[in-house]
C-alpha cells in the first residue's frame, strides 16, 4: 500500500477527511441521532445553533443529519460511475493502443466523437435514454467519462509500448500476453489509479449536478445536490440550507483532488 | 605564484544540498587570458561550483561557508538586482546542452540581442548591427539569414556557436563553460573549442571550463583542478598533472581514460577460415522516404568484436535494429550463423533472438522500473528454458557472479542502483539467454570513465570465457579502439572504411577517418601549457 | 505537407467528428423508451382521439423507420431545420434563435473571465515574492475544480447581490445580467486551464534554456513573461478549446440558478419533457462549439510555436 499512498501531510489530511465520510457511509448513526427523512414540523428553518449545528430545513429536518446520510447517496454512486468509466475506458483505450493501426484509428475516431460532446450533455442524453434515478445517473456519468479515460489510457499504453524496456523484454522471449501482464499493466497501474481518483472527485460533482437538476434520486432523499436545489427557494432567509451541503461536496471533492495530486506527484519523483 | 590580480577568487567554498554537504573546502583563482579546468565524474560537485559562482543554485542548495569574489566584488553578498547586472555582463555562461539551451520560440538573433538589451543602452539598430557582428565573429557566414532563424533550424554545433556569441557579447572578464562540447560530435567539438580559445585570447577573458573529459582539458586548460566527492583531489598545472600526477585518484583517472591508451595487446584471435558469425552484404535500409543506410557490407568472425563508429545521424542505430531483424532492409542481406534472418521461420527467429542479444544505451530506460532485479534477469530464463525454480536460482547466482554484482541487489528496483550496476544487470539479462552474439548500442557512453573502464574490462573477460561475438556501436573512437578487432566507420549511412581496427587507426585510408582521428581530444600533449609557456604555481 | 493541406485535413476531420456526434446522439435518442409524442398527447385532459394522435405522430416524424429518419434529419439539419419541439409545438429553430444569444453572451464573457483568472493564477503562483503566497496560488486550481458550479452561483448571488447589494440579479439589461452568471461559470472552467498552465510552467522552468537565460542577467519577471509563459501556453490553448464546449454544458446549471432563458434552460426543459429534437439540436450546438474552438486552436498553435511551423510536429500537440 505504501507504494500507492505516499506519506506527507497532504495525503494524511486527505485520507483523514475521506475516512470521516467513509464512516458516514457505513455507520451514519454514529455521527447523528436524528432521522434524515422525517422532521419536526415546529422546528423548521432554524438557524445553526447548539441543538442543530447546521440548522434545519423547511420541514424541520436537521441539515447535518441529512448531510451525513447524503454521503451514502452520492459517494458510492460516484464510485460506480468512475468504475464504469475506468473499465470501459481502459478496455477501449487499451484495445486501441495494442491493436493494429486500422483498429486504433477507428477507435480513436470514436473517442474523438464522444469527446466532442460536452460531458454533461452526454450524461443528460444517456439519462433521457435510461430514465431518471440514482443508479441511472451514475451510469450516465460513467459513460460520459469513458472517452476521456480511453484517450489518456491509449496514449499512456502507447508511450509505454515505445519504452526500450518493452523491446528488451520482447527480445528476452516474452510474448504479447507476458508483455501486457508483466510490463504494461504494472507500469500503467499507478498513473491510471491517480487519474481515477481525480475523476472520482469530478464524478461526485457531476452526480450532484444531476441531482441538483432533478434527474437523480427523487425527494425526500437526502442527496446533496437535491438539498441545494431545495434550499434555493429559501436563499434569502435560510443560507445554511444551501451552504452546508455545498461545503460537504467541496470538502470531499477537494480532499480527493489533493489525494490524486499527491499520488501523481510522487510518481514524477522517480527516475 | 601568479603576479596578476585574479579575476575570480574562490576560497574555502562549501555547499550543501538539504543539509548534506556536496562541496567542501574549495579554493582556487582564475586569471585573465587563462583557462582553468574543473574536472570530475558525475556527482563530483563540479556543476554545483559553477552554479554557485553565478549564484543560480537551486533552492535546496545552500552555501555554508566560503568566499566568492569577482574582481573584488563578493558575489554571495550582492543584491538580486546587482547580480542580474553581473550575469551576462561580467560573467558569460556557456551551458552544457546546446540543443535545449535556446528558447525554441525566438529567432536566435533576438536571443543574442537580449543580452545587449539587458546590459547596454544601445538602440535597436545598434544592437542589430552588434549581433550581426557577433554572429560573424563566431563563424557564421550569412549573419543576416542566421539572425532570423529559429533554434530548430540550426545544428547542434551552430547552436553552441550562438550560445558562445551570447556569452562573449559583452567581453566579460569571466567565462564559465559548463561541459561546452560533451553533447557534440567529435569533429564539431574541436571547432567549438578552437573558437572558444580564439575568443579568450582576443578578449583576455578568464575561462573556467567544467568538464568530465580529461583529454579535452589536457588540450585546452592551463591549470586543472580534479574534484572527487566534492573535494579537491589535485590542483596542478596541466603539464604537471599529466606528467607527474600527485594524487592516486588522478592516476586512476588517467589510467582509465581510453583516450590515453591504445588497445591492450591481445593474443591473435581465430579469424578467417571459419564461418562468419554475422555477414552483412550490400545492405540498404530505407527509413520512411529517405535512405538511412546504403550498400553496407561487413563480416564478423566468431569470438571477435566488430566496432561500428558513426557520429549522430550516421544511421548506426537503424543499422543495428536491422541486424536484430527488427526492421526489414530495402535490399541486401544479413546472415547470422550462415542463415538469412529475413527468410526464417518463426521458430528459427525465436532461436536466433535467443542466441543474439541486444544491450541498450540508457542504463535505466531499458530496465522495467516496476520489476526487481531478480525478475528482470529471470525473464529470459523463464522464457527460453523449461527448467524449474532451483535451476533458475542457480543460474541467477552464476550470472550475478559473472557480472560481479552482489546477491543483495536481487530484491532492489532499477531506480535504487547506480548506472554502472544497471549496465551490469542488462548484461546479466542478455547472458541469461546463453547467446553467442551480443549487440551493444553505445553501451558505455552514459557512464563515467572509471565505471566505463570496469565495464570494458568485464566485456573482454566475458568474451574470453564464453567465446562471445560482439558488435559494438559507438560514437567514441577512443572507447572502440580499446575493444574492437575489426571496424566499420559510417557517415550519412555510407561505409567510409572497413577492416582491421589497428590497421585503420594506424593508417586511415579515407579522409573522413583521418579527420575523425585527428579530432580525438588529448593529442595536443600538454596543450596550452606547452604552447604558451606555463605560469608556475 | 503544406499548411493549406493541413487546414483542409483539419476541416474534414472536424466535419467527420460532427457527423459522428450527430450519429451517436441520434441513435441514442431514438432508442428512447416511451414515445415522446404519446407521452404528451395521451394526456386525457387534451381529449384527442387516437386518429388525431396518429396524425401528430406522423407530423413529428415519429413513425417512419429509424434509417429513413436518420437521413431525413441530416438533410433537414443541413438546411437549418431542426424539426419541431414535441413539448412546445414550435420549431426548434425558433427556440434556439431566442436562446442562443443569451448563452453565447454567457459563454464568451465566462470564457474571457476564465482566461483572466488563469493568467492571474499563473502570475501569482510564479512571481509573488513570498513562498507561502505562491503556494496558496498553486492550490487555487485544485480548490476551484472542487467547487460545485451551482453552489458557487448561489453563493455569488447571496454575497454579491443579497448581502453587499453590488449587482442586482433581476431586472437588468442583457450585459449587466451576464456578469454574475459569467463569474460563476468562469471559476470551474478556469480551474483545469490554470492547473495545466501551472504544470507547464513548472516543466518549462526545469528546461535548460531557462537557466541559460538567467545566466544572461535577466530578472525573474523578465524571464517569466518573455520566455517561460510563451513556452507554456500551447497545451493550455488546446485545453481552452475543450473548455469552450464545456461552457455550453455549464450554462444548463448557471441559467437555472440565475433565471436566464438560454440554451441551458431549453436543455433542462427538453430533458424533463424528453423532447428529443431540442436535445439533439443542443448537443449539436455544443459539439459544433467544441469542434470549432479546437479547429481555431489547432490553426493558432503553429503561429505561436515556430518549431511546429514545419508541420512535422503538428500532430503531437493536438493529442492528449
Amino acid at each position: 500500500m505504501k507504494r500507492f499512498l505516499p506519506p506527507g501531510p497532504e495525503s494524511v489530511v486527505s485520507i483523514g477527511v475521506l475516512a470521516v465520510f467513509g464512516l458516514a457511509i457505513l455507520f451514519p448513526f454514529t455521527l447523528t441521532h436524528s432521522d434524515p427523512v422525517t422532521g419536526v414540523a415546529k422546528e423548521h428553518l432554524l438557524a445553526p445553533g447548539w441543538t442543530h449545528w447546521f440548522g434545519t430545513d423547511q420541514l424541520g429536518r436537521d441539515v447535518l443529519t441529512r448531510i451525513v446520510y447524503g454521503a451514502r447517496e452520492t459517494l458510492p454512486a460516484a464510485l460506480l460511475a468512475t468504475l464504469t468509466g475506468v473499465v470501459l475506458g481502459a478496455f477501449i483505450g487499451g484495445l486501441a493502443a495494442l491493436s493494429a493501426p486500422v483498429v486504433d484509428a477507428a477507435l480513436s475516431g470514436i473517442i474523438d466523437v464522444l469527446l466532442s460532446i460536452p460531458e454533461l450533455l452526454l450524461a443528460l442524453t444517456v439519462v433521457i435514454l435510461t430514465g431518471f434515478g440514482p443508479v441511472h445517473a451514475a451510469i450516465a456519468v460513467g459513460i460520459s467519462q469513458t472517452a476521456g479515460f480511453a484517450r489518456i489510457i491509449r496514449n499512456l499504453v502507447r508511450s509505454l509500448r515505445a519504452m526500450p524496456y518493452i523491446e528488451a523484454a520482447r527480445l528476452s522471449g516474452t510474448g504479447f500476453g507476458g508483455m501486457i501482464w508483466w510490463h504494461i499493466l504494472p507500469n500503467a497501474f499507478r498513473p491510471v489509479l491517480g487519474l481515477a481518483v481525480l475523476r472520482y472527485s469530478m464524478a461526485i460533482l457531476s452526480l450532484a449536478t444531476l441531482g441538483f437538476l432533478g434527474y437523480g434520486a427523487p425527494p425526500p432523499t437526502p442527496e446533496w445536490g437535491l438539498m441545494i436545489a431545495e434550499g434555493r427557494d429559501y436563499l434569502a432567509t435560510a443560507w445554511w440550507m444551501t451552504t452546508f451541503p455545498g461545503l460537504a461536496l467541496l470538502t470531499v471533492a477537494f480532499a480527493t483532488n489533493r489525494l490524486s495530486h499527491a499520488m501523481t506527484r510522487t510518481r514524477g519523483d522517480q527516475p | 605564484m601568479n603576479t596578476q590580480r585574479p579575476v575570480l577568487d574562490v576560497s574555502h567554498l562549501g555547499i550543501s544540498y538539504d543539509g548534506k554537504p556536496a562541496v567542501e573546502n574549495i579554493s582556487f583563482q582564475t586569471f585573465p587570458g587563462q583557462t582553468m579546468a574543473l574536472i570530475g565524474e558525475s556527482g563530483s560537485g563540479k556543476s554545483t561550483i559553477a552554479k554557485a559562482i553565478i549564484q543560480l543554485l537551486p533552492p535546496s542548495a545552500c552555501v555554508t561557508h566560503g568566499i566568492i569574489t569577482l574582481n573584488g566584488i563578493s558575489l554571495p553578498d550582492a543584491t538580486p538586482r546587482a547580480l542580474n547586472a553581473i550575469r551576462g555582463h561580467q560573467i558569460g555562461f556557456i551551458p552544457q546542452d546546446p540543443s535545449s539551451s535556446l528558447d525554441p520560440r525566438l529567432p536566435v538573433g533576438r536571443q543574442i540581442e537580449e543580452v545587449l538589451r539587458l546590459h547596454t543602452s544601445q538602440r535597436r539598430a545598434e544592437r542589430r548591427a552588434h549581433v550581426l557582428h557577433l554572429l560573424e565573429h563566431v563563424g557564421f557566414s550569412e549573419p543576416e539569414r542566421r539572425f532570423l532563424q529559429y533554434p530548430h533550424e540550426l545544428s547542434g554545433g551552430m547552436k553552441q556557436r550562438v550560445l558562445i556569441a551570447i556569452a562573449v557579447a559583452l567581453a566579460p572578464p569571466l567565462i564559465i563553460a559548463d561541459e561546452p562540447t560533451s553533447a557534440l560530435d567529435v569533429t564539431i567539438q574541436g571547432q567549438i573549442l578552437d573558437l572558444l580559445d580564439r575568443l579568450r585570447e582576443e578578449s583576455g577573458s578568464s575561462v573556467l571550463m567544467i568538464t568530465h573529459d580529461l583529454a579535452v582539458a589536457r588540450d585546452r586548460a592551463h591549470d586543472m583542478i580534479v574534484l572527487r566527492h566534492g573535494q579537491i583531489a589535485e590542483q596542478n598545472t596541466t603539464r604537471n598533472l599529466f606528467e607527474n600526477p600527485r594524487s592516486s585518484y588522478t592516476r586512476k583517472l588517467l589510467a582509465d581514460s581510453p583516450a590515453f591508451h591504445s588497445r591492450p595487446a591481445t593474443p591473435e584471435r581465430p579469424v578467417s577460415g571459419t564461418q562468419p558469425a554475422i555477414q552483412v552484404k550490400d545492405l540498404t535500409i530505407a527509413y520512411g522516404s529517405r535512405t538511412a543506410v546504403s550498400h553496407l557490407s561487413f563480416d564478423v568472425q566468431p569470438g571477435t568484436t566488430h566496432g561500428i563508429i558513426g557520429e549522430s545521424g550516421s544511421g548506426k542505430t537503424t543499422l543495428l535494429r536491422c541486424l536484430m531483424g527488427l526492421i526489414p532492409p530495402q535490399s541486401g542481406s544479413v546472415h547470422v550463423q550462415g542463415k538469412d534472418i529475413f527468410s526464417e521461420t518463426s521458430a528459427e527467429r525465436r532461436q536466433r533472438l535467443r542466441s543474439m542479444q541486444l544491450v541498450y544505451q540508457n542504463p535505466w530506460s531499458s530496465l522495467d522500473p516496476r520489476l526487481t532485479i531478480r525478475r528482470i534477469i529471470e525473464e529470459p530464463l523463464r522464457n527460453y528454458f523449461p527448467e524449474g525454480q532451483a535451476w533458475r536460482q542457480a543460474r541467477l547466482h552464476d550470472l550475478l557472479e559473472r557480472v560481479h554484482l552482489p546477491l543483495a541487489l536481487l530484491e532492489r528496483y532499477p531506480s535504487e542502483i547506480s548506472g554502472g550496476q544497471c549496465q551490469r544487470v542488462a548484461l546479466a539479462r542478455a547472458l541469461a539467454a546463453q547467446p553467442d552474439i551480443l549487440v551493444l548500442d553505445e553501451f558505455v557512453s552514459a557512464l563515467d570513465v572509471t565505471v566505463q573502464a570496469r565495464i570494458l574490462e568485464l566485456l573482454s573477460e566475458l568474451q574470453k570465457e564464453l567465446n562471445l561475438t560482439f558488435v559494438f556501436v559507438s560514437h567514441d573512437l577512443a572507447v572502440v579502439r580499446q575493444i574492437a578487432d575489426t571496424l566499420s566507420i559510417i557517415r550519412y549511412g555510407k561505409q567510409e572504411e572497413y577492416g582491421d581496427a589497428e590497421q585503420i587507426f594506424r593508417e586511415p585510408a579515407s579522409p573522413y577517418t583521418q579527420t575523425l582521428l585527428r579530432a580525438i581530444p588529448g593529442q595536443q600533449h600538454s596543450g596550452k601549457a606547452k604552447r604558451e609557456g606555463s605560469k608556475e604555481w | 505537407m503544406s499548411s493549406f493541406r493541413h487546414v483542409c485535413i483539419q476541416l474534414i476531420r472536424a466535419l467527420l467528428i460532427l457527423w459522428g456526434a450527430f450519429t451517436v446522439t441520434f441513435f441514442l435518442l431514438q432508442m428512447m423508451p416511451g414515445d415522446a409524442v404519446m407521452v404528451r398527447f395521451m394526456d386525457p385532459e387534451l381529449g384527442l382521439s387516437p386518429e388525431q394522435i396518429e396524425a401528430m405522430r406522423v407530423l413529428y416524424s415519429g413513425s417512419s423507420s429509424p434509417v429513413f429518419q436518420y437521413f431525413h434529419t441530416i438533410l433537414r439539419m443541413l438546411h437549418g431545420d431542426f424539426g419541431y419541439s414535441v413539448q412546445l409545438g414550435v420549431p426548434v429553430r425558433t427556440l434556439i434563435e431566442a436562446a442562443l444569444p443569451v448563452t453565447l453572451r454567457l459563454a464568451v464573457v465566462g470564457f474571457i473571465l476564465s482566461l483572466v483568472w488563469t493568467l492571474l493564477i499563473a502570475i501569482g503562483a510564479s512571481l509573488l515574492p513570498a513562498r507561502p503566497l505562491r503556494q496558496i496560488f498553486q492550490a487555487i486550481p485544485g480548490f476551484w475544480s472542487a467547487i460545485p458550479l451551482y453552489w458557487s452561483g448561489i453563493f455569488i448571488i447571496q454575497v454579491l447581490s443579497f448581502k453587499l447589494r453590488l449587482l442586482p440579479v433581476v431586472g437588468v439589461g442583457p450585459w449587466e445580467g451576464t456578469i454574475l452568471p459569467a463569474l460563476a461559470v468562469s471559476l470551474p472552467i478556469a480551474a483545469p486551464q490554470a492547473k495545466l498552465l501551472l504544470q507547464q510552467i513548472e516543466e518549462t522552468e526545469r528546461l535548460p534554456f531557462v537557466m541559460a537565460i538567467r545566466t544572461k542577467g535577466a530578472s525573474q519577471r523578465s524571464v517569466f513573461f518573455r520566455h517561460i509563459l510563451p513556452n507554456s501556453v500551447t497545451p493550455c490553448l488546446t485545453m481552452a478549446g475543450i473548455s469552450f464546449g464545456e461552457l455550453i454544458a455549464g450554462a444548463i446549471v448557471t441559467e437555472t440558478i440565475f433565471g436566464l432563458n438560454g440554451l441551458g434552460r431549453l436543455t433542462r426543459d427538453a430533458v424533463s419533457g424528453q423532447d428529443v429534437a431540442v436535445l439533439q439540436a443542443v448537443v449539436m450546438i455544443g459539439a459544433t462549439g467544441f469542434v470549432a474552438a479546437n479547429l481555431v486552436v489547432d490553426l493558432l498553435i503553429p503561429l505561436i510555436n515556430p518549431s511546429l511551423r514545419s508541420s512535422a510536429g503538428w500532430k503531437e500537440t493536438s493529442g492528449s
